[in-house]
């Protein structure tokens, strides 16, 4: 297997510069397709591509499930793109931001909620509080569909299985963090909070935001039909890696990273799977913990 | 029926109908296509003054290509009112066809599967992606992949974390609130959740509410 030891090609702050944009082919010099590890200037993991290696019946039935979850929403920031006329006209817009608006509500104030560009994006499994819900919960799509699930997570365990093969040290640290956690916000008996799917959606310029820094991300597809393109790029070392149905990478998703354009010539679905460990799920209370918050929820209290 | 001649002439030579009723703005750049990937294939119908009786799309396309002459029938054996009538007729007609949508996808599979340009079609890609949504199934890779262990799990267990969310909209949102907080006092409950399960308790259990 090969390793690599890549070198960036730009600075940090040139590729900030950069956020909210498409890539294509230009952005990249190589594409991963084999199975590889490759490292950045500072020995830390990069990515850790593993081609066709999670079981063909366990893709197929994930796919009949987490199709579904991908729903549109507004709530993708950055990886949405900068703001396009079809978001401008959508909104009675208040204030216009590179990557996001605010819309102005029915009562002449500004909403204080920031809208991004539509996209197909779900969220599946746990999430931690936030200003809007100040307690953990699980996301309305998990709650709803908790039985039709069950078909996918062999898929989510075997994510975990081989996260665990391939980068056994970041795997520890994350899998010791859940083991902390209180078992009502993990996934079965992954290190995962959260996954996050999305349905034929070219990512514009983004880091994550949000996951535990000691793991590390990944990024899984499941597909039907045919297209090409899809590409994950991380522009700063010029590298792209082209993850198809069975293939999982496991990569450092604090490098900003986008898509490159999916092509089709009949209907298709690229369903891009991202399992991680949202990283203040630690503090979450017991399920009855939190529903104790929930009820007694009073106005500026601290969230966490 | 009469003979049916088509003679190619000069484009200068023909005439747009000045009251023609057919907006064919849309559908221009389509038959620019159409020409330049199949070339000519229908021609342009003009009465005996050289003016268009049908074609002003292909017309204008061919304007747009720059090509000085045109393949042209000439129908000389038409009144004023059958002219008028069949600028009209030639256009409504198409309105009455309708697509066989199950033949129509196997039509576009066959070309996608030959990799031909879709978009030679006419038809858009979101309208291609909506016509064939019908065949999207998981696509298998090449070399199959099975571990027995992971197949048969099903060992996920359910969290203790159960929720229900309320979807309501402006309109009734401060209704609910109102409703709550007067029912919260009456009941002493101290939060929504215990005001709310109070509620469908108290329904559930008297039949005659």
């Amino acid at each position: 297997m090969k390793t690599y030891n890549l070198k960036p090609f730009y600075s940090d702050d040139e590729i900030k510069a950069r956020e909210g944009e498409f890539l294509d082919e230009s952005d990249y010099d190589m594409v991963i397709s084999e199975d590889c590890d490759a490292y950045d200037e500072n020995g830390d993991p990069l990515f850790f591509f593993r081609k066709n290696k999670i079981p063909t019946e366990l893709c197929k039935k994930a796919y009949k499930v987490l199709r579904h979850a991908a729903t549109p929403t507004n709530n993708r920031g950055a990886a949405g793109g900068i703001i396009n006329d079809e978001t401008m006209q959508a909104f009675n817009i208040g204030d216009v931001g590179k990557l996001g608006v605010r819309a102005i509500r029915s009562d002449g104030t500004l909403s204080n909620t920031r809208r991004a560009n539509t996209v197909n994006s779900g969220i599946v499994g746990y999430f931690d509080r936030t200003a809007r819900f100040p307690y953990c919960r699980q996301t309305a799509w998990y709650e709803k569909n908790f039985q039709m699930f069950a078909d996918a997570y062999p898929y989510i365990s075997y994510i975990n299985k081989l996260f665990k093969e391939a980068c056994p040290d970041r795997y520890e640290k994350q899998k010791a963090v859940a083991e902390k956690t209180n078992k009502d916000f993990i996934i079965g008996d992954t290190s995962f909070t959260t996954i996050t799917v999305n349905k034929n959606f070219r990512t514009a310029l983004h880091v994550d935001a949000n996951d535990y820094e000691e793991g590390l991300g990944n990024l899984a597809v499941l597909e039907a039909g045919k297209y090409e393109g899809g590409y994950t790029v991380m522009p700063k070392y010029r590298v792209a890696f082209d993850v198809r149905s069975g293939d999982v990478c496991f990569f450092n998703v604090h490098q900003y990273h986008a898509n490159t354009e999916i092509k089709a010539k009949l209907a298709y679905e690229r369903i891009s799977v991202v399992c991680y460990y949202r990283k203040n799920m630690h503090k979450c209370l017991d399920a009855e913990g939190e529903l104790q918050r929930a009820k007694n929820r009073t106005a500026g209290q601290k969230l966490n | 029926m009469n003979d049916f001649e088509v003679n190619m002439v000069q484009i200068g030579s023909i005439k747009p109908y000045e009251t023609n009723p057919r907006d064919n703005k849309k559908s221009v750049d389509k038959v620019v296509d159409s020409i330049k990937q199949y070339g000519w294939r229908v021609p342009i119908v003009v009465d005996e003054n050289s003016v268009i009786l049908a074609g002003h799309t292909r017309y204008k396309a061919a304007q747009i290509l720059g090509l000085e002459s045109v393949p042209v029938h000439m129908a000389d054996n038409l009144t004023d009112e059958q002219k008028t009538a069949f600028r009209i007729m030639d256009n409504k007609a198409q309105d009455f066809s309708e697509w066989d949508k199950d033949l129509l996808t196997v039509e576009l599979k066959k070309l996608a599967d030959l990799d031909f340009d879709m978009a030679m079609t006419g038809f858009s890609f979101d309208e291609i992606e909506k016509l064939t949504q019908d065949l999207l199934d998981f696509e298998e890779p090449q070399e199959i992949i099975t571990d027995q262990e992971f197949e048969k799990l099903d060992d996920i267990q359910s969290s203790n974390v159960r929720m229900v969310n309320l979807f309501l909209n402006q309109e009734s949102e401060p209704y609910f609130q109102e409703m709550i907080m007067a029912l919260r006092e009456r009941w002493s409950k101290e939060n929504l959740t215990d005001a709310v399960f109070e509620a469908v308790q108290r329904c559930y259990n008297d039949e005659n509410l």
